[in-house]
């Protein structure tokens, strides 16, 4: 009998030993029976084995050694350009507008302290002004005893007419 | 969650290698890093020398591998075995190199080996048949026919063979580090055994009773 494409899928399989019970039994069957099918097993089984030929690969003595130390410059380097970036992730665009208005609010509190200054000072001499009566009375008006009694001395009528005559 | 966790403690229980790289993981450790290079760097060698057939640059892929294993350190969850992970990586470099060498082919300096001059490997295969090859051919010569013969597979291909023959590998690992189903593991090995067949048919002896002939 012809050896098929499936007869080939069962080979491999059974060669890597991935067959299920069922198709196991199968194929063992067919090996002792048909000769093609047990040609066909035996070339691929030989062919698989030069595979051994090929020569096997053996990295440098200093390997682990050279991969370490350029973990350690790559760790060494990290740092640095994860501060870069994390300046370079900032949202300037919206720490630029805050700077502004920051500015222009420092810009307006000094230029509203050099104008009010003079403008407080001003309005201080204007309350001096204001009081001057109270200020120079202030020395009899400590021996008065509250606002009341000094209001009623302002009053005309309460010496009566002795006062004028 | 807890029972990701829970599987996970069993799997780093049962498998040192995750061990050491929960440690590198988890505490950056890197005389653990240093024991799981040691530990692989012979067979991710090789296995990337035979993907991409130089040992030079497969030692430069196998560095680059762990590398990686470092910087995805905190990524890493044992879901399966170390070497499943450690060969994905790999077998994703190997992949890349494969392909970049499609997309710009590399100007061959040996005229014997292949271009346009010289004869291509599986014209190298023809000349060198003869009565009974294995016997004429010195071993490094047999090296060299069997290696044009894998590179006559596909990349996919290749890499089943690889891993399965010199990592051992079961279908469902391969099927693992190559992201495909078991069956189509399964049909790519058949298909890379159908295709070494006929590359080294004349390698391969046969009487008349179906046994080898050496």
């Amino acid at each position: 009998m012809a050896v098929t494409e499936q007869d080939r899928d069962a080979l491999s399989a059974y060669l890597d030993g991935e067959l299920d019970d069922a198709a196991l039994q199968r194929l063992e069957a067919r090996l002792h029976t048909d000769r093609e099918i047990r040609a066909e097993y035996e070339t691929l089984r030989q062919t698989w084995g030069l595979l051994d030929y090929l020569p096997r690969a053996a990295p440098s003595a200093d390997f682990t050694s050279r991969t370490l130390q350029r973990l350690a410059v790559e760790t060494q380097a990290l740092p640095r350009p994860s501060w870069t970036d994390k300046l370079r992730r900032l949202p300037w665009r919206g720490l630029s507008w805050a700077g502004a208005v920051l500015v222009a609010l420092l810009v307006g509190h000094m230029l509203g302290a050099r104008f009010s200054g003079p403008a407080e000072s001003a309005s201080d001499d204007e309350a001096l002004v204001r009081q001057l009566r109270v200020i120079k009375q202030w020395p009899v008006y400590q021996h008065a005893e509250d606002i009341d009694f000094v209001r009623q001395l302002d009053q005309p009528d309460l010496f009566g007419d002795d006062s004028g005559s | 969650m807890a029972l990701a966790s829970g599987s996970s403690s069993q799997m780093a229980l049962r498998d040192p290698d995750i061990r050491l790289m929960l440690r590198v993981r988890d505490a950056d450790d890197s005389a653990a890093f240093a024991d799981l290079v040691e530990l692989y760097n012979h067979r991710l060698v090789t296995v990337l020398q035979h993907l991409v057939g130089s040992t030079e640059e497969a030692e430069d892929l196998a560095q680059e591998a762990f590398l990686r294993v470092f910087r995805g350190r905190k990524r890493y969850h044992p879901k399966a075995k170390f070497s499943t992970w450690l060969f994905t990586i790999a077998n994703n470099l190997a992949l890349n190199v494969l392909r970049s060498r499609q997309r710009k082919p590399v100007v061959p300096l040996n005229l014997r080996d292949s271009g346009p001059l010289g004869p291509r490997p599986q014209e190298q295969l023809v000349q060198d048949r003869g009565p009974q090859p294995q016997h004429q051919l010195a071993h490094q010569e047999l090296s060299g026919v069997i290696r044009a013969a894998l590179d006559t597979l596909n990349e996919r291909q290749r890499v089943a063979v690889v891993l399965n023959k010199f990592e051992d590998m079961n279908y469902a690992e391969i099927a693992a580090v190559m992201g495909l189903t078991t069956k189509a593991v399964k049909s790519l090995l058949s298909r890379a055994r159908d295709n070494l067949r006929i590359a080294l048919k004349d390698y391969v002896q046969m009487d008349r009773s179906g046994e080898m002939r050496i």
